[in-house]
């Protein structure tokens, strides 16, 4: 499998932190490593976009949605050609005063229209809609080092635009059985995607789960050490069936949960502005360096 | 010649034979007659072994219990125990095992338990072997260990624990790689516990 550069935050239960992993896994692979990075939201809830923009920003910007990911769909739908990548795309998020805070890290955001997407595909029955995505970023992927996109909580059509358009998942999972038995249902529903439209991917490895990103840890809590092993001796059950990646690995360190990660959303800031030495900024910093080390086993 | 068309003439000879018998004394037939009993003999245990071959798992249990593999998990005393535990036989102490695995055979044929004999010999072997696979250092391989563990049953996991993790060693390695905490005041006992407890867990939870 080639080195792979786009990823999908994805996971269909809700509060496991996407968009905390999205924000702030991008913010620190620019802060740190000197890297460009794309934040695709595609969360009708826009919470990555609202994270980092102020939300009359947000509303002035994305124009009912014409600026957003939203339009993409629209475009596809209705055989538009209205979305602009570059008029809207955000440069540079977060801002602060008329100038970026951390250039290098670019916003392409959502729209709460996102939300009438899932009946349009639906009812309308198009048959490659998994591809909308993918077709209209394509000429912009070079641009960045990396590229994530930031999913609903389903595994949906705007979600499998998501997966269709990456490389590898990236899974944020909370430490406790329901998610357990979620991501073994989760990780069966991507490679039965995969499996669906292998013939639609012409000239690229088929992507896979690639990590697995461990939120809201606490040290003081017993159990979760053993729900972290149960998660890597089901992963291992999985590769042994060949049911998933062999190189899908749990990332280190855990992220704690932290007051600071919280806070940051109501300024707008990912952690590493808003409070570099946090627990949450440090955590993040440090699983910024595994996550990259990680890839550097692909070729 | 079929078995029937032998059926068929044996019973016309003995028929032909028990009709002239009075006419049949002296010593012209007494020759012929004892080759044929030492034959028939031969036959008969020939035809016996056949027909206790042919019972339901009867093949399979001979394959599972000459299989040159299982050797080393079936040796005299083991053979024995198992004679004795599924049969309440008890064998003569000079028995070879090749004896041994014969009467395992000729009292599942007996008893027609063929089939439940092969499943009994199934389960002893995975365990059998299982206690004589020497103890993992990989991480992932300790991962599948403790899963397997916490699928046996209490007194088979007891019998593994005591057999082949006994030492302190050994458990400490398999309880930190499965997220137990080692610390040098938890005692082996303690320690067993949570394997137990945490490896029950595990296997209930993952598939």
């Amino acid at each position: 499998m080639k080195r792979p550069k786009r990823f999908a935050v994805i996971n269909f239960k809700g509060g496991v932190g996407k968009t905390a992993m999205v924000v702030n896994l991008g913010a620190s692979l620019v802060k740190y490593h000197g890297k460009r990075v794309l934040i695709v939201d595609l969360d009708p809830q826009s919470n990555a976009s609202l994270w980092l923009m102020e939300p009359r920003h947000w509303e002035l910007l994305v124009d009912s949605g014409r600026r957003s990911t939203y339009q993409i769909f629209q475009d596809h739908l209705k055989g538009t050609k209205i979305f602009d990548f570059e008029e809207a795309v955000v440069p540079g998020v977060p801002w602060s005063k008329g100038a970026s805070k951390l250039p290098g890290l670019d916003l392409l955001p959502a729209a709460v229209e996102l939300l009438k997407v899932e009946d349009h595909i639906h009812t309308n029955k198009y048959v490659q809609f998994y591809k909308f995505v993918f077709k209209s970023l394509k000429p912009y992927f070079d641009q960045y080092d990396y590229v994530f996109f930031d999913c609903p909580p389903n595994v949906y059509s705007v979600t499998q635009n998501a997966l269709f358009a990456a490389d590898a998942c990236l899974v944020p999972y909370v430490p406790d059985y329901l998610s357990l038995s979620g991501f073994r249902i989760l990780s069966e529903k991507i490679e039965e995607f995969y499996d669906r439209v292998s013939g639609a991917m012409t000239k690229r490895s088929r992507p896979g789960i690639l990590g697995l990103v461990v939120s809201h840890f606490q040290v003081n809590v017993k159990t979760y050490r053993h729900t972290i092993r149960e998660l890597e001796l089901q992963l291992q059950e999985l590769k042994d069936k060949k049911q998933i990646s062999p190189k899908a690995v749990v990332l280190e360190p855990y992220i704690r949960r932290n007051a600071a990660v919280a806070a940051s959303t109501d300024v707008h800031l990912p952690v590493c502005l808003h409070d570099p030495n946090s627990p949450g900024a440090l955590d993040y910093g440090q699983l910024s360096s595994s996550f990259l080390k990680h890839l550097e086993s692909f070729k | 010649m079929n078995p029937q068309q032998l059926a068929y003439r044996l019973h016309e000879v003995a028929r032909h034979l028990e009709s002239h018998i009075s006419r049949l004394q002296g010593a012209d037939l007494a020759r012929p007659i004892s080759d044929l009993d030492k034959k028939l003999d031969t036959f008969e245990k020939k035809l016996n072994a056949a027909l206790e071959g042919s019972a339901p798992g009867m093949a399979e249990l001979k394959l599972l219990l000459f299989a040159r593999d299982h050797g080393r998990y079936l040796k005299k005393p083991e053979l024995q125990r198992l004679l004795k535990k599924w049969f309440k036989v008890s064998a003569p102490p000079s028995a070879s095992p090749k004896k041994l695995k014969d009467l395992i055979c000729a009292e599942a044929a007996k008893g027609g338990q063929g089939e439940q004999t092969v499943a009994l010999l199934q389960e002893y072997l995975v365990k059998a072997k299982a206690l004589k696979q020497p103890v993992p250092k990989d991480k992932v391989l300790l991962g599948r260990e403790f899963l397997r563990l916490g699928g046996l049953s209490d007194e088979a996991f007891d019998e593994e624990m005591e057999a082949r993790w006994r030492t302190l060693t050994n458990i400490r390695k398999l309880a930190s790689a499965n997220g137990i905490t080692t610390p040098k005041s938890k005692s082996k006992e303690d320690l067993m516990r949570e394997i137990k407890q945490y490896c029950r867990r595990a296997h209930t939870n993952i598939r």
